[in-house]
């Protein structure tokens, strides 16, 4: 067993619901400590909080006004102290302007969300984070 | 102006400017001669009453001197001097009145003594009265003399000498002399008029002007203390001992007249004797007068016999010049003859002259006339022969123009009724036509392209605004490079600076293999854009939409078929594994969609990199790698060495590979052969993908690019496909200018080539990008 210590912490922001369920419980089930965002706002308030967040799982349309290209912009600033968190985008919204945007600011890779499982997302997940995945 | 009215007139004005001078000499000249008479005449007056006056006073001094030198008399002042009583005073009285009364003129005679004081008077209540301080006292001890006086206001005159006894002055003698003849001489006005007068005046202590006697106009008299430096100047004058002559001056009225001056020498008298000028020259007035109303009689006379005058001289004119109409009318009969031996006379009678030439010419011309219209009936027979013969050409001609003009007719009748604008224009750009269509989009109006370039009409410019000059027109490089442009975009100028985008055809009109014009057609799709800018935010806002809920079916999906949710049997895996197939194949329909969305609009971008196509090739080839092995197919691939890299559109290269191979993959039956060769050829790179499949029913061939077709043995083999593939491919094909066809025998297997240009893919700017 994975003793709580040692588990990463994944911060999943997506505004769906359903989508946000699915996430978190692949990834509890592999092995990570999930907390979720449905707001940049939000998001924002768990990293100043002090949570100890190891990863970002970020999708692009959220609740409000901000988008995770805001998120994106204020994690990845200059002299940020969450700047080498790693950031995953996961979204439909696939034009390459927004693509390129989110890879500019720092993302450590984009995925259309239709065309992935959960299942390559989250092992690309464990192979940066270099944490021990739970393989079924 | 008539020359009568003319001659007339210079007349009249002529003698009305010589009759202005005459009169205002005259005028002139006899306000001088009137003023000098004037002024010599009161001269001689104003030295005749002086020498009067002096005359006057010094009779007066002579009686006084008469009184004082009486031998009886001095006997008893001397009596009474020695020892005076009121006895000897009374005597001294009486011989004093009895003086007093042999002259008529004196009023009162007294004796002064030396002391100043009277000591007998005809009036006794003169006896004891002192007079030491006054002139006539001072003066009178040495010499006889008249003084007048100044009693504040009242003013006297008196006479003065000395008793000498034994050649000493015992007392002064002083007589009051009555002004009454003074009065007389001085304002006697015969022959004066009504302003003339004499005015005297003399000098008291005190230095001031006093006038003893009353002048004519006292009561206009302006008090010495309001007078001006200029008024009374003449008495002024005359006070200093001048005798002058003032032509015209200001008198005490500070009215202006002519006065002459004289000093009384005896009594120290200023004596100025003066007229009004307006009376002195009241005469000349009426001399004006009436010479005005003999001008006017004179002028009226003049002008008569000016006209008179005139009338002589313009009648032959008239004559000549009515005879001349009549002539010119035609009548060449008529005679002027104007008699005179003038040299209107001289002009009538050769006028007449040449009326009889004409007539003389004119027959002659008459007789030409003749001759050479039978002459020319002569050759008019010849030529209607030739006319006929040209008029058959002519009607050939005719038959012809005709038929270029239906023709021409139609041609513009067809180009004016295209909505689209059309501009026809010459090798230099003058603008030959212009249809209705483009004179509403340009909003010119009724504009007059007569001699207009199309540059003057039309501005263009590009996307940023930057003007396109005449040489870089889509017009003008269709002239340079003989081939026509279609579809371009660009932006119009309307006439009121407005612009709008619009899509742009230029063709080359060719007349005997020569460029002669070109012909462009373009479209307004501004609301072309805004449609599809709208469709294109549908689609992707749509897009998204409907990817999210089949990422949570695929995710849910996953979890259950992974277990997630707890062990599943073989069947519950199977048919998750149905819904997880379909959800995929939904996921590739709207990816297939939204890029058949963007493809058809034409507005997507491509922006080519150097790029290797084997290189993009083979990555495609890696990903379909599983497919490969799971039917296990034979995979074969030919590059040919010369390929070099060239500008292509990655995403745009990859989606053709990925479609064809794919497809090639998808359609050959296990163990089967798959193909793919890049090689150059004359039109650039060759793209060939040759399978050994189920090929495609010739009768299905047709329709093998249309969206969304799929044949019956496609869907029979394999239930995927989106029937999106091929006409993705063939879309962009078609837009980087290549070209796409097949061969394909059913159950033999299909043959797909791909022709790229040489070039590659040219940038083609827009806003839209594939997935």
């Amino acid at each position: 067993m994975i003793s709580t210590l040692d588990k990463k912490v994944i911060l999943v922001v997506e505004d769906e619901r359903a989508l946000s369920d699915a996430i978190k419980a692949k990834l509890t089930k592999t092995g990570f400590d999930v907390v979720t965002a449905r707001a940049v706002t939000q998001a924002l308030q768990y990293l100043v909080e002090g949570v100890a967040i190891d990863a970002i799982w970020l999708d692009h349309y959220l609740l409000g006004k901000e988008n995770g290209l805001d998120l994106i912009a204020q994690v990845k600033e200059d002299g940020s102290k969450w700047k080498n968190v790693p950031i995953f985008v996961v979204s439909n919204t696939v034009s390459p302007e927004k693509v390129q945007s989110y890879l500019r600011l720092g993302a450590n890779k984009y995925y259309t969300k239709s065309n992935f499982k959960l299942e390559e997302i989250i092992n690309d997940i464990c192979a940066t984070l270099k944490g021990i995945c739970h393989k079924d | 102006m008539k020359i009568r009215n003319k001659i007339t007139t210079i007349f009249i004005v002529q003698f009305a400017i010589g009759l202005i001078a005459v009169g205002l000499w005259m005028g002139h000249s006899a306000t001088g001669v009137i003023n000098k008479n004037v002024s010599n005449q009161l001269a001689s007056v104003a030295q005749a009453r002086a020498s009067h006056l002096n005359t006057y006073f010094e009779q007066n001094i002579e009686r006084l001197r008469l009184i004082t030198s009486r031998t009886v008399l001095k006997q008893r002042i001397g009596e009474y001097l020695q020892a005076p009583s009121a006895e000897k005073q009374a005597v001294l009285d009486s011989m004093l009145n009895d003086s007093k009364n042999s002259v008529k003129e004196y009023e009162r005679v007294s004796m002064v003594g030396l002391d100043g004081k009277a000591f007998a008077s005809t009036n006794d209540e003169y006896i004891g009265k002192d007079v030491g301080d006054y002139d006539f006292f001072l003066k009178g001890l040495e010499t006889e003399g008249v003084y007048f006086v100044d009693y504040d206001g009242v003013w006297e005159l008196f006479a003065s000498g000395p008793v000498v006894i034994d050649g000493k002055t015992v007392a002064v003698g002083v007589a009051i002399v009555s002004l009454d003849t003074l009065k007389s001489i001085v304002q006697d006005r015969t022959g004066f008029g009504k302003t003339g007068e004499v005015i005297t005046a003399f000098q008291n202590a005190q230095g001031e002007r006093v006038y003893p006697i009353e002048r004519l106009f006292e009561n206009d008299a302006i008090p010495i203390a309001q007078q001006s430096e200029q008024t009374a100047l003449p008495i002024k004058e005359a006070l200093t001992g001048q005798s002058s002559i003032f032509t015209n001056v200001l008198d005490y009225r500070n009215k202006s007249v002519i006065a002459a001056t004289q000093y009384v020498t005896i009594a120290r008298l200023g004596l100025v004797a003066k007229m009004d000028i307006s009376e002195a020259l009241a005469e000349m007035y009426q001399l004006e007068f009436y010479f005005f109303i003999i001008g006017i009689i004179l002028l009226i006379l003049f002008y008569f016999l000016s006209y008179f005058l005139a009338r002589s001289i313009t009648n032959p004119i008239v004559k000549l010049q009515t005879g001349a109409k009549i002539v010119g009318s035609g009548d060449l009969e008529y005679k002027v003859a104007v008699d005179s031996k003038d040299e209107v006379g001289e002009l009538s009678r050769e006028f007449d002259q040449m009326t009889v030439q004409i007539k003389k010419s004119r027959a002659e011309i008459d007789q030409k006339v003749k001759k050479q219209t039978q002459e020319i009936i002569a050759k008019q027979t010849d030529m209607a022969d030739q006319q006929k013969a040209i008029l058959n050409i002519l009607e050939d001609i005719d038959d012809e123009k005709r038929n270029i003009a239906e023709a021409r007719a139609k041609d513009e009748a067809i180009l004016s009724s295209i909505g689209d604008g059309v501009i026809v224009a010459d090798k230099l750009g003058g603008i030959l036509f212009i249809n209705h269509a483009a004179l509403d989009i340009l909003k010119l109006g009724n504009v007059d392209i007569t001699n207009k370039k199309v540059t003057d009409l039309v501005e263009m410019e590009k996307e940023d605004g930057t003007k396109i000059a005449f040489g870089d027109r889509p017009m003008t490089r269709v002239i340079e490079n003989k081939k026509p442009i279609y579809g371009m975009l660009y932006y119009y100028l309307r006439s009121d600076k407005t612009k709008f985008p619009a899509s742009v055809t230029v063709a080359p009109v060719y007349l005997d293999k020569e460029i002669i014009g070109v012909i462009e057609v373009f479209r307004d799709v501004s609301r072309e854009r805004d449609i599809d800018k709208a469709k294109s935010e549908f689609v992707s806002l749509a897009s998204h939409q409907l990817r999210t809920p089949l990422s949570t079916i695929n995710w849910y999906t996953e979890m259950l078929l992974n277990g997630d949710a707890g062990p599943m049997n073989e069947e519950q895996k199977k048919f998750l594994d149905e819904i997880y197939h379909g959800n995929q194949r939904m996921v590739a329909l709207v990816s297939a969609l939204l890029n058949v969305s963007r493809l058809e609009l034409g507005t997507f971008a491509i922006e080519p990199e150097e790029k290797s196509i084997t290189e993009i090739a083979d990555i495609v080839i890696k990903e379909l790698q599983p497919q490969i092995k799971t039917k296990n197919l034979k995979f074969e691939n030919y590059y040919s060495k010369d390929l070099k890299s060239m500008p292509l559109d990655p995403k745009l290269t990859d989606m053709i590979f990925l479609n064809l191979l794919s497809n090639a993959v998808k359609y050959t039956p296990e163990g089967g052969q798959v193909k793919l060769s890049i090689e150059t050829n004359r039109a650039g790179v060759l793209i060939t993908v040759i399978d050994t499949g189920y090929g495609i029913p010739q009768e299905q061939q047709k329709h093998i690019f249309t969206k969304l077709f799929r044949t019956d043995n496609a869907r029979e083999h394999d239930a995927d496909g989106t029937g999106l593939g091929l006409y993705i491919i063939k879309l962009i094909v078609d837009n980087i200018g290549g070209k796409i066809w097949f061969e394909s025998v059913e159950d033999k297997g299909t043959t797909f080539f791909v022709q790229i240009p040489p070039n590659g893919m040219k940038q083609k700017s827009g806003n839209k990008h594939l997935d």
